[in-house]
């Protein structure tokens, strides 16, 4: 049936042949050298390569396999279709024909050895790319990854790329058809459809979540069994298929039908992996719609709240067993015959007793209800023993977030993970209260949100048994007895706390004790690389502690609240959403911070990066720091960055892309944990609370991200805004865009404002301050708050938020003028700043301006970039009105941020950078805020039409389509609907249309754009038309946008970036050319004109000797 | 040993039918399958390599099915194709190792003697480690030879195997041929070469447009040719008119114009003597009599004689 012998013989000699290749020649030595190149530059301190990189013992081997099997997978195309091919065409291939032997052996003899001479190759970089990894990088190793990702990524990579090829070029008989229709999937599959689908379509294995993490392996492994065994076995039937339609004549009838059984087996495999893959995945869909739907109806009713935990923990393997004792109470005004509590679904009760009675109860999905014989009275309380046992069902996490969000790919680059969020396994447990994995009275929010959003305060014991190596972690004071080999844990709240965590494993633990807290550092045995780029911090460490935490307490006006911090590791898998009721995170737990493994996904744990940074910073400045002083930096900027959130990671940002959500501030402690706003008519309260006290540390938003997006996630918040109010929002939270999440947060961001700038910011702040004191370990709700602010002077609070909460209106705001110069204040000389900066919209707003001082000392600008304000101030705008400041600064400002909040402005952060500023001794220091009424503003002297590029007088002359592939391309996969309004300026791949981008340096009322594309040959253009009023002489003006960056872009050009202008007039049309080397920024002259009532138009041609033509306004002056 | 070919018919997509029942035996010893370009002659070849599926029709080897038995008959058959290269980057021992292997033979040593004593047989000893692709056209078919032999075939086919050879290597190839047809053997030879089969075949067929013209003896093949090979002598203008009106074997420049042999059912107008004929002659006649156009001179003096005439 089979001859081994003969596959045997024919694979060596195809893999012989394909050794003495010059097309494989070329692949092994693009291979090695990539390999070289690859793992040089990613191992050499001297490249700088980014911490996230290699922190894995994962990532290195998944970086190569990646790019290997994508590379391989490419050639044997080429390759198994260039054998075939040679086979068709020479008489030569007969003479073996005629041998005896089966087509089966003979197709499996040329695929395993086509298969076996990349997969060899791949082996031997692979075994030099771990010995790299191994004896020459200081970070943890694993060998697993390097067996796992060959077999769920290259192989079925190989399989299916050589199995299809084969099976093609038999059927078509035409080596170019089927190598141009393999690359074609190939880069359909790694562009379009490789992320989609759940991963299903990645044949290249370039997309889906593979990573291996040292606490739990791969974390996803049913998930690569079923997605890539599809794609092994559908590249198997394939080469099974090949030997049943080879043009040789048959001669086996066995080998026939063991090759038809081979196909069909492969293919029912297939598609067996396939329906068990979307079947979980539509069952996912549907437990989840189901247990959202069950939890909307839930919160209608009336729900007890819980006082007090007493949970005793068995961890079986992957399962946890938990007797828990509950102390729940009846809400003061209504008595409850039921008690609804949620647990897991996949934990099962086993035994429950309410004050000692046995109960009767009823599960359905995650909602426990509990039928009380005698009815619980308003206020009372009772005892609830519940004994369970089970599996995390994961599926019931973060049910308020949208599908497309939970499957969005959790990627760095070229590393993407599985997306987890509790584990139960022999060697590991990771459980926080998303999981539900002890009862929680109610429906808690991330359930139920908008409907309901119940967070109870209660006390928590906690009891479990570990291997002694193993270190438990969770909130409260802990007592640890070890008996035999194991390790008994009692945790012990000292307050009332809104949720509980339990974290089990092998850990290595560092402590310190500094004021009144203990802080602790756990990580996994190895995982200790900040050690060497730490070991001289030791000495000053409790130091920088205090001063890190007197200056975020000092900001932030509130103080820790317990008497420890711990920072855990977890593994990478770890991921954490964040809400739309609350600013916390999973990833952060009440004394507990988890961090990613290795620090990965934080910007601020690449010690590495600071080291080489700093040292070349210091050879620059010919300065010599002390390690210590250094190392305190390195641990600073961590916990600036990731612990603090005070200072922007800037260029170093990991999350361009916006898919690692999950955050590690330590604001949660502070504020969520404390205290919970809950309100029915303003689901969105509680989080505006929050992020009021947030926007007192956190610097202004980066917009440096617009150089990628085109937009920041504010700015297309705010276009979202401006269609749906934020009831509308709230209403549809299905409707899965991830904008209208920052929609809705930039909203809550708002609401807090608008109050201080009713009320004057300081005191507001103040009051605020010690309202949230004397609030701690509760639940508020919207009445204390409402009283709160009319005890503070507003009049009617709950009309400010109700149209907060109903306004699709949005302020504008326009800087109409700048200044800053120094003046003399006594002895000493000081900044003045004076603004003009108008709202002519009629609806009020609020912005904050604020400034950052010059620094002139060595530090290089990435050092000190987006580190919070140096000054900050609030303003109120009303409708209307213009607001003339001068703000008095102790030092020079850097430049100006003017943040407008939820706005139409966009940019929606104004930025102005400042020249150093000059004395004037004249000036008198002054500090005030004067306020004018726009309606009082004179009327102009001279008419002025001006037709921005936003206004409705502006076209687009011939239009251009894309062509024909483009627009099927983004019809067939939907893409038209991801297009941002605005999109990024590109210098070097400009659009062929004319595309709306968004600058300051663009003219612009609140809405800063310009059109561009790149110089084309004057088919198209654009128009501006205004209709004139009274005829006459008219200087008509053209705006240049970024005029600098196209200069500089033109100096690359051959040739001057010329504009042709068609201007239209009372005696017909004229031509005429404006040279952009003539400009300047703003407005540029380009003649007089007479002009006759009516409509006046002037067309700019896409004919331009520069690289790029940028269209934005253009303005009449009448000439008096 | 003997093959039996029963009403065997190959009709390809088009329509077009390579081979329209075909009946023929063919024993042990040298078979020569004779016949213009495009007469089916390599379809046929192919059935019997195994390497083409016919239409209709059986062929029986031994009793054993050509269809039915093809695994067995794999390992009785040794193939050699008209246009035989070798693969790029290989020597030539190398080549004939995995034939070797491939006609079942397991172990190394064994092997790798059997393909020495055929490099031997074939003269290509000396070129083992040379690449096979890079060997002269003779010994490129020499080559092929020693592939069709490393299973030590029953059954040899060869196809055209002396198109575009020297005469020497021409030579060299008829002998070893003939060595090998001494066995018992089948060697089916299939040729446009009359040369190549005069030369060696006890057994000739004359395939045209898909059928068997004439099987039997090259003797009587030419038999039926006697008294139609005439020589006459012409001079420039004769000669032209007689290429107009008759097959012109060849046209030899003499003293007084030209020696001229042509195939004519009757004396030629012009005169002339007959002569014995050949197989080429009987061949030529042969094809004439069956209303196969051939421009003799041009189109077929170096195929047909092998460049040896």
């Amino acid at each position: 049936m089979i001859h081994p012998f003969v596959i045997w013989t024919v694979a060596l000699f195809e893999a012989r042949l394909l050794w003495r290749s010059w097309a494989f020649g070329l692949t092994i030595g693009a291979a090695l050298l990539y390999l070289i190149f690859l793992d040089v530059i990613l191992n050499v301190p001297a490249t700088n390569p980014p911490h996230f990189f290699r922190s894995l013992s994962g990532s290195l081997p998944l970086i190569n396999v990646r790019l290997l099997s994508m590379a391989l997978g490419l050639i044997s195309t080429l390759l198994a279709t260039e054998f075939v091919k040679r086979d068709r065409q020479q008489d030569t291939i007969e003479t073996s024909y005629v041998h005896s032997y089966s087509n089966l052996d003979y197709v499996l003899g040329k695929v395993f050895g086509v298969g076996w001479a990349f997969l060899f190759l791949q082996l031997v970089i692979l075994a030099a790319v771990a010995v790299i990894h191994r004896f020459f990088v200081p970070l943890p190793f694993a060998w697993q990854p390097y067996v796992l990702y060959t077999l769920f990524g290259t192989l079925p990579t190989l399989a299916v790329t050589i199995g299809l090829s084969v099976l093609l070029v038999t059927i078509l008989r035409s080596q170019a058809l089927v190598f141009v229709l393999m690359v074609g999937l190939a880069l359909l599959c790694l562009i379009v459809l490789g992320h989609r689908y759940h991963y299903y379509f990645d044949i290249l294995g370039f997309h889906i979540p593979m990573m291996w993490s040292d606490f739990v392996g791969l974390g996803n492994l049913e998930q690569l069994i079923q997605v890539r065994g599809t794609h092994l076995l559908f590249g198997v039937a394939c080469v099974a298929a090949t030997a049943l339609l080879s043009r040789r004549l048959r001669q086996s009838r066995s080998a026939n039908l063991l090759a038809a059984v081979v196909v069909v087996s492969c293919l029912g495999g297939a598609t067996w992996l396939s329906m068990q893959y979307w079947a979980a995945r539509a069952a996912t869909t549907q437990v989840r719609a189901q247990m959202r739907e069950l939890s909307a109806l839930a919160s209608t009713t009336p729900m007890p709240s819980a006082i007090s935990y007493d949970l005793q923990v068995d961890h079986q393997g992957r399962q946890i067993a938990v007797e828990a004792d509950l102390i729940l109470r009846a809400p003061a005004e209504v008595a409850l015959d039921t008690l609804l509590l949620t647990l897991n679904p996949g934990l099962r009760v086993e035994e429950l007793t309410i004050d000692d009675e046995p109960a009767s109860f009823t599960r359905d999905h995650h909602l426990l209800r509990v039928h009380l014989a005698q009815s619980l009275a308003a206020a009372d309380s009772c005892r609830l023993k519940i004994r369970y046992r089970g599996q995390i069902d994961e599926r019931f996490c973060y049910l308020d977030i949208e599908s497309e969000r939970l499957a969005s790919t959790y990627r760095m680059m070229l590393l993407t993970i599985p997306k987890r969020y509790a584990f139960v396994t022999p060697d590991y447990l990771h459980l926080t209260a998303e999981a539900a994995w002890y009862p929680l009275a109610g429906v808690p929010p991330g359930v139920a949100f908008p409907l309901a959003g119940q967070r109870d305060f209660a006390t928590y014991r906690l009891r479990i048994s570990v291997p002694t190596q193993w270190t438990a972690f969770s909130q409260g004071a802990v007592q640890i007895d070890s008996v035999d080999a194991l390790a008994h844990y009692d945790f012990q709240t000292e307050s009332p706390i809104p949720q509980a965590s339990l974290t089990a494993g092998v850990y290595e633990q560092r402590e310190l004790t500094v004021g009144d807290v203990s802080y602790r550092l756990a990580v996994r045995p190895g995982h200790t690389y900040f050690d060497s780029y730490l070991d001289s911090v030791s000495a000053v460490l409790p130091e920088l502690i205090e001063e890190l935490r007197n200056g975020y307490e000092v900001d932030l006006g509130l103080t820790y609240p317990y008497p420890r911090l711990s920072l855990v590791e977890v593994p990478i898998q770890i991921f954490a959403f964040r809400r739309l009721w609350t600013t916390a995170q999973e990833s952060v737990q009440p004394e507990i911070v988890f961090l990613p493994e290795m620090g990965t996904t934080c910007d601020g744990c690449d010690f590495g990066r600071m080291k080489r940074r700093s040292r070349r910073s210091q050879e620059w400045a010919n300065q010599a720091e002390s390690a210590a002083t250094l190392q305190s930096d390195y641990l600073r900027t961590f916990v600036m960055v990731d612990l603090l959130k005070m200072r922007d990671p800037g260029r170093t940002n990991l999350n361009r892309n916006g898919n690692l959500e999950t955050g590690w501030e330590l604001l949660p402690n502070y504020v969520a944990y404390q205290t919970n706003l809950t309100s029915p008519r303003w689901p969105l309260l509680n989080y505006a609370v929050e992020a009021y006290f947030r926007d007192r540390v956190t610097p202004p938003a980066n917009v440096e991200a617009r150089r990628w997006t085109g937009m920041t996630d504010v700015e297309r918040a705010n276009l979202i805004l401006q269609e749906f109010d934020l009831s509308q929002l709230l209403a549809e939270l299905d409707e899965q865009d991830p904008l209208r999440t920052a929609a809705i947060q930039a909203r809550g961001r708002q609401l807090l404002q608008l109050f201080a700038a009713a009320v004057g910011t300081d005191a507001f702040g103040q009051r605020l301050t010690e309202w949230l004191e004397t609030h701690r370990h509760r639940t508020t709700s919207e009445v204390d708050l409402l009283t709160f602010a009319t005890e503070l002077g507003m009049k009617d609070p709950a009309s400010v938020i109700d149209s907060w909460y109903r306004t699709t209106q949005l302020p504008g705001y326009e800087l109409e003028r700048y200044e800053t110069y120094q003046v003399l204040d006594g002895e000493r000389t000081r900044t003045q700043v004076e603004l003009d900066l108008t709202n002519p919209t009629t609806v009020d707003g609020v912005v904050e301006v604020s400034f950052r001082f010059r620094d002139d000392s060595a530090q290089q600008w990435w050092q000190r970039e987006e580190g919070k304000a140096d000054y900050s101030q609030m303003v109120s705008m009303p409708q209307g009105t213009r607001k003339k400041l001068r703000i008095l600064l102790q030092q020079p400002a850097a430049d100006l941020k003017i943040d407008t909040y939820v706005s139409r402005n966009i940019p929606a952060l104004i930025q102005i950078p400042f020249e150093e500023a000059t004395l004037r001794r004249d000036a008198v220091a002054m500090e005030d805020e004067r306020s004018e009424m726009l309606a009082d503003d004179p009327t102009p002297a001279k008419i002025e039409y001006v037709v921005d590029n936003e206004d409705p007088g502006f076209e687009v002359i011939a239009k251009q389509r894309p062509n024909w592939l483009r627009r099927a391309v983004v019809d067939l996969f939907d893409l038209q609907d991801r297009k941002v309004p605005y999109v990024r300026m590109s210098w070097w791949d400009a659009p062929g249309t004319w595309e709306a981008t968004t600058d300051q340096s663009f003219y612009g009322r609140f809405v800063q754009s310009g059109r561009y594309k790149r110089a084309g040959d004057g088919r198209s253009g654009v128009a501006w038309q205004a209709e004139v009023e009274r005829a006459g002489d008219y200087d008509l003006f053209y705006f240049c946008g970024p005029l600098e960056a196209i200069k500089r872009q033109s100096r690359h050009q051959r040739g001057d970036s010329q504009l042709s202008f068609r201007v239209h007039h009372e005696e017909g049309a004229e031509e005429m050319v404006f040279d952009l080397a003539d400009a300047q920024q703003g407005w540029n002259a380009l003649g007089t004109f007479r002009l006759a009532s009516g409509p006046a138009r002037v067309e700019l041609s896409d004919l331009a000797g520069g690289r790029i033509i940028v269209a934005d306004a253009i303005k009449w002056v009448e000439r008096k | 040993m003997q093959i039996d070919i029963q009403k065997l018919s190959k009709r390809y997509p088009g329509g077009h039918y390579a081979l329209r029942d075909v009946d023929l035996q063919i024993g042990s010893g040298m078979f020569g399958l004779l016949g213009p370009n495009g007469a089916g002659k390599t379809t046929l070849i192919r059935i019997l390599a195994t390497l083409l599926e016919p239409s209709s029709g059986r062929v029986e080897i031994d009793g054993l099915d050509l269809k039915r038995d093809r695994s067995r008959l794999r390992r009785m058959i040794g193939y050699l194709p008209q246009e035989f290269s070798s693969f790029p980057k290989l020597a030539t021992w190398e080549f004939l190792d995995y034939c070797a292997a491939l006609g079942g033979l397991r172990r190394k040593a064994p092997r790798r003697e059997r393909v020495d004593q055929l490099l031997h047989m074939v003269g290509l000893f000396d070129a083992r480690d040379r690449q096979a692709s890079k060997l002269s056209g003779g010994m490129k078919r020499r080559l092929g030879i020693a592939q069709t032999l490393v299973n030590n075939p029953t059954i040899m086919v060869v196809d055209e195997p002396t198109v575009g050879l020297d005469p020497q290597e021409r030579l060299r190839f008829r002998n070893l041929l003939a060595d090998l047809a001494r066995g018992e053997i089948i060697i089916i030879l299939s040729t446009h070469i009359v040369g190549d089969i005069s030369s060696t075949c006890t057994d000739v067929a004359l395939l045209n447009q898909g059928s068997i013209q004439f099987h039997g003896a090259p003797d009587d093949l030419v038999a039926t040719a006697v008294g139609k090979v005439w020589q006459v002598t012409a001079s420039q203008s004769d000669l032209d008119d007689l290429r107009q009106r008759y097959p012109v074997v060849s046209s030899v420049p003499a003293a007084d114009g030209y020696e001229v042999r042509l195939v004519a059912d009757q004396l030629p107008s012009a005169g002339g003597t007959a002569v014995e004929p050949t197989l080429e002659d009987a061949y030529i006649h042969f094809m004439q009599s069956v209303g196969q156009d051939m421009d003799l001179e041009q189109d077929l003096s170096q195929d047909l004689f092998g460049g040896a005439t």
